[in-house]
């Protein structure tokens, strides 16, 4: 909790506020929403997960840009989309 | 999780189809211009991998054929954004 709040301080203070929230937005999506609920309520649980697993390159366009632009919103989508065969070809090798 | 509770096959076919959307996801920058050809071209080759990969593991029957798709997932992300950085510089 305490490198989550160092680092939302970092990221609204020395970034930009934009990108602060979004990162916790996306922390909130996977610690408490993905981990502590989806994951026992149903097998769709990775592809909503998955949404705040591809923020990351969104995060790293609003920290350069400042702003939500449709080429980060594209790159984040792809990585969504890659994030569901990915963790199903996972789901086999255990 | 997906596995135990709706079998095998559905979970393969799940896999592919996200493969094919993110096959067209992928080419989206070339088509709203913010790529040049160069991401086209890796962005196609990568995509035929990945799609190779998501075919094998559908069909195939290797127990190697998950964890080597796995393996390549992490593979295209490097490769595919790397290409569109150096896209940016070409």
């Amino acid at each position: 909790m305490t490198i989550c709040l160092l680092g939302m301080l970092i990221l609204i203070f020395l970034v930009n506020p934009l990108c602060g929230w979004l990162t916790l937005a996306s922390f909130i999506g996977y610690a408490i929403i993905y981990t502590g609920y989806l994951k026992r309520a149903t097998p769709q649980n990775i592809v909503i997960g998955g949404l705040s697993g591809a923020m990351p390159p969104l995060l790293g366009w609003t920290a350069v840009t400042g702003t939500l632009d449709p080429g980060g919103l594209i790159v984040s989508v792809n990585n969504f989309c890659m994030d569901p065969s990915s963790f199903l070809a996972l789901s086999y090798t255990s | 999780m997906l596995p135990v509770t709706h079998g095998d096959a559905l979970t393969k076919l799940h896999s592919l189809l996200y493969t094919i959307i993110m096959l067209i996801v992928s080419i989206l920058p070339y088509l709203t211009g913010m790529s040049g050809m160069f991401y086209l071209v890796a962005a196609l080759v990568l995509g035929a991998g990945f799609m190779y990969h998501s075919i094998e593991l559908m069909v195939g029957s290797k127990p190697t054929s998950a964890m080597k798709t796995f393996r390549y997932s992490i593979f295209y992300l490097l490769a595919l954004f790397g290409a569109l950085l150096l896209d940016h510089y070409i």
